[in-house]
């Protein structure tokens, strides 16, 4: 596309937005970087030591296994939480009473604090209080603890990601089925399409953007989330859950070594570009195939 | 294309209602094959409900649906083998011309090979003279060639019954002749079914072998054109037919010297006596007489009445007045040579074959273009 604009001249316009842009992303970017080249104690930055902060982490097992707790985490939740939420919405695009009341009520989990819904989910996760021990017993699945066993926390952590973000994924996916015209399904309807190939054939090509929009946000939130391992795991039982967020948090802020944790930071940032050029990269790909 | 004929299509007390609105009430309707029927009628009277019905994208409260030999009434809109072209085109806007025009025949339970689809979409491509924009987007054409690329799509799979929901609105006066003019002949070669919905009564008259007019939810008569237009059955459809409204005449039926006689405003009028008027006598009734009808200065046993010009307005190769008689208007045409103003007095005669008369109250015609109707 060409516009009147394309040249030096639309620069300027882009200026205020630039500025701010700099000011709230490069700069913490900027010093992040400047951190994770130096040794620092206890908030106190000392000799400069090129890549040695890199080097350490990325040798350390316990990183390795935080990454690779993130990407199993992000993809899972990505996946389940893309799929929960378009069928929510394609479920909910009705104006039925119905579909009103429970639109709001799956919106519940995503606007209630973070921090209070994790803690929620840990209460009915735990052993002593919780919920799905009760359901657990009635089943005769026995006693064991949700949180303690590996496996079981991090599908908890996964359960915890879907259950709050679900509803994030339903109202944007929502929103992109509202702005398909009514009178192209009718017409499809009336040109013989069943509605699988309507989904297919006009639902999704239309709804490409929103897609991609929705999948960006939802990888983005998952790959740097903090707070439900923090809250609902503490990252155990024996790091099964600790997501490299956790490991920035404990390295930086428990350990007080900004330089480690500030090197894991700029790491994580750069998988979080990769991921989202992934994505782009698919899409594009499909768009294109879709029009061989 | 087939030279097989369209299927009848039929609707049996067909309703629709929302809340309190009714949308239709108790429809009515027989569609012959290879009719070409308008549904005619102002905004909101239950045209495009009537079709959505028909197309199964609305499901009637009460009454069935019929095309062909089968009741359709349950049936989904992918199962009716009917096609329909919308007011807005509903083009795919991710889809080229050509993948538009495939849609329907992709879209079928018993699939074509791919070339098969290729060569019709091709084939009705060129009937419709966009051939040559098949690689395009429909954004990247103008609103007449994506109408044709609607016709097309809706051509495509030779379907017993077309529905056109004001296809040509969005077009400008020029092209939506010229499109009107290609439409009857596309009918007239393929012969199917086709029910068109419309404000304009132009449109209705030229392109259709009958008319349903609607008002309200109400179907009032469905007729040929010359006769919605010579025999409308009461005062809507008299006034609502004609480029411009009827004038009307508020009075009753009363006896002069023996003859039954309209009497209201300035106008005495002498009723043919063979009609039923002595049953009608003191009933308050309209008369009414088409802009086209009155004549200026014919002499005749018709009736006359001198009015005084209100208003000239200038339309073409004609001029058309406003003239008062006491408390009547007449609305009439006149040659561009002929010298009115506004001021002068005129001397209109009325001559019975344009004259109809309404009962005012419940809007039935009792005489149309002079004749009385039948029983009222
Ligand atoms: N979804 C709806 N909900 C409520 N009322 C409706 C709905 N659709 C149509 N109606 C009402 O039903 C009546 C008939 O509508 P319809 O669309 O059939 O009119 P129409 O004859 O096609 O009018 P137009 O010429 O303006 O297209 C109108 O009074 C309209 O307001
Ligand atoms: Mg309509």
């Amino acid at each position: 596309m060409t516009t009147a604009l394309a040249g030096r001249g639309a620069y300027r316009y882009l200026l205020p937005a630039l500025l701010l842009e700099a000011l709230l992303v490069f700069v913490p970017l900027g010093s992040s970087m400047y951190y994770s080249l130096h040794k620092v104690r206890f908030f106190q930055l000392q000799e400069f030591q090129w890549f040695q902060n890199y080097l350490d982490v990325l040798t350390h097992p316990v990183f390795v296994n935080a990454i690779l707790v993130t990407v199993a985490f992000s993809v899972t939740a990505l996946i389940l939480t893309f799929a929960v939420g378009f069928a929510l919405a394609l479920f909910l695009n009705h104006d039925h009473l119905y579909s009103t009341i429970l639109r709001t009520v799956v919106l519940v989990p995503y606007v209630i604090a973070m921090l209070v819904g994790s803690m929620l989910l840990k209460w009915i996760f735990s052993t002593e209080s919780g919920l799905a021990t009760l359901a657990y017993d009635y089943f005769g699945l026995g006693r064991g603890s949700i949180l303690a066993d590996p496996r079981h926390a991090f599908a908890a952590l996964v359960a915890n990601g879907v259950w709050r973000d679900s509803a994030f994924a339903m109202v944007l996916l929502l929103a992109g089925l509202r702005s398909i015209p009514p009178t192209l399904i009718a017409a499809a309807r009336i040109d013989g399409a069943r509605p699988f190939f309507i989904f297919r054939e006009i639902v999704v090509p239309l709804l490409g953007p929103i897609m991609l929009i929705t999948m960006v946000r939802l990888l983005l939130h998952f790959a740097n989330v903090l707070t439900f391992p923090l809250i609902l795991t503490g990252g155990g039982p024996n790091g099964a859950t600790e997501t490299v967020a956790l490991r920035i948090f404990r390295v930086g802020f428990e350990d007080y070594d900004l330089g480690r944790a500030n090197a894991m930071a700029v790491i994580l940032c750069i998988f979080n570009i990769a991921a989202v050029s992934l994505l782009f990269g698919i899409f594009r790909w499909r768009a294109r195939r879709a029009h061989a | 294309m087939t030279t097989e004929v369209g299927a009848p299509i039929e609707f049996r007390g067909v309703s629709k209602h929302y809340g309190q609105t009714v949308a239709l009430a108790s429809l009515d309707l027989r569609i012959e094959a290879g009719e070409f029927v308008s549904l005619l009628g102002p905004s909101g009277s239950g045209k495009t409900t009537t079709l959505n019905i028909l197309a199964g994208l609305l499901a009637p409260d009460a009454g069935t649906v019929t095309i062909g030999d089968c009741d359709v009434t349950h049936v989904g809109p992918d199962r009716r083998d009917i096609a329909m072209v919308f007011q807005s085109y509903a083009l795919y806007p991710h889809m080229t011309i050509a993948e538009n025009l495939a849609f329907p025949l992709r879209a079928r339970r018993r699939r074509q090979p791919a070339d098969a689809i290729a060569t019709k979409v091709r084939a009705v491509a060129d009937t419709l003279g966009i051939g040559h924009l098949l690689e395009r987007y429909p954004r990247e054409v103008s609103g007449g060639q994506q109408q044709r690329v609607a016709l097309g799509r809706a051509m495509v799979r030779d379907p017993k019954v077309f529905l056109l929901d004001e296809p040509l609105s969005n077009l400008d006066a020029r092209l939506r002749l010229r499109m009107r003019h290609d439409l009857k002949a596309l009918h007239q070669r393929l012969r199917s079914t086709a029910v068109y919905v419309t404000h304009d009564q132009g449109e209705a008259m030229s392109l259709s072998d009958r008319i349903a007019i609607y008002r309200s939810g109400v179907l009032q008569q469905f007729a040929s054109p010359i006769e919605i237009d010579r025999r409308p059955v009461n005062s809507f459809v008299a006034n609502f037919m004609g480029e411009r409204e009827m004038n009307m005449v508020t009075g009753e039926i009363a006896e002069d010297a023996g003859r039954a006689v309209f009497r209201g405003g300035a106008l005495t009028i002498a009723l043919d006596p063979a009609g039923p008027w002595t049953r009608l006598l003191g009933r308050k009734v309209t008369l009414g007489i088409r802009p086209e009808g009155v004549r200026v200065g014919e002499a005749g046993e018709s009736a006359t009445v001198d009015a005084r010009v209100r208003l000239i307005e200038h339309a073409g190769a004609e001029q058309i007045f406003f003239a008062e008689a006491g408390a009547a208007e007449f609305c009439g045409r006149v040659a561009t040579d002929v010298a009115v103003r506004a001021g002068d007095t005129l001397r209109l005669t009325l001559p019975r074959r344009e004259l109809y008369l309404f009962d005012t109250d419940s809007g039935a015609t009792l005489v149309h273009a002079g004749e009385p109707a039948g029983s009222p």
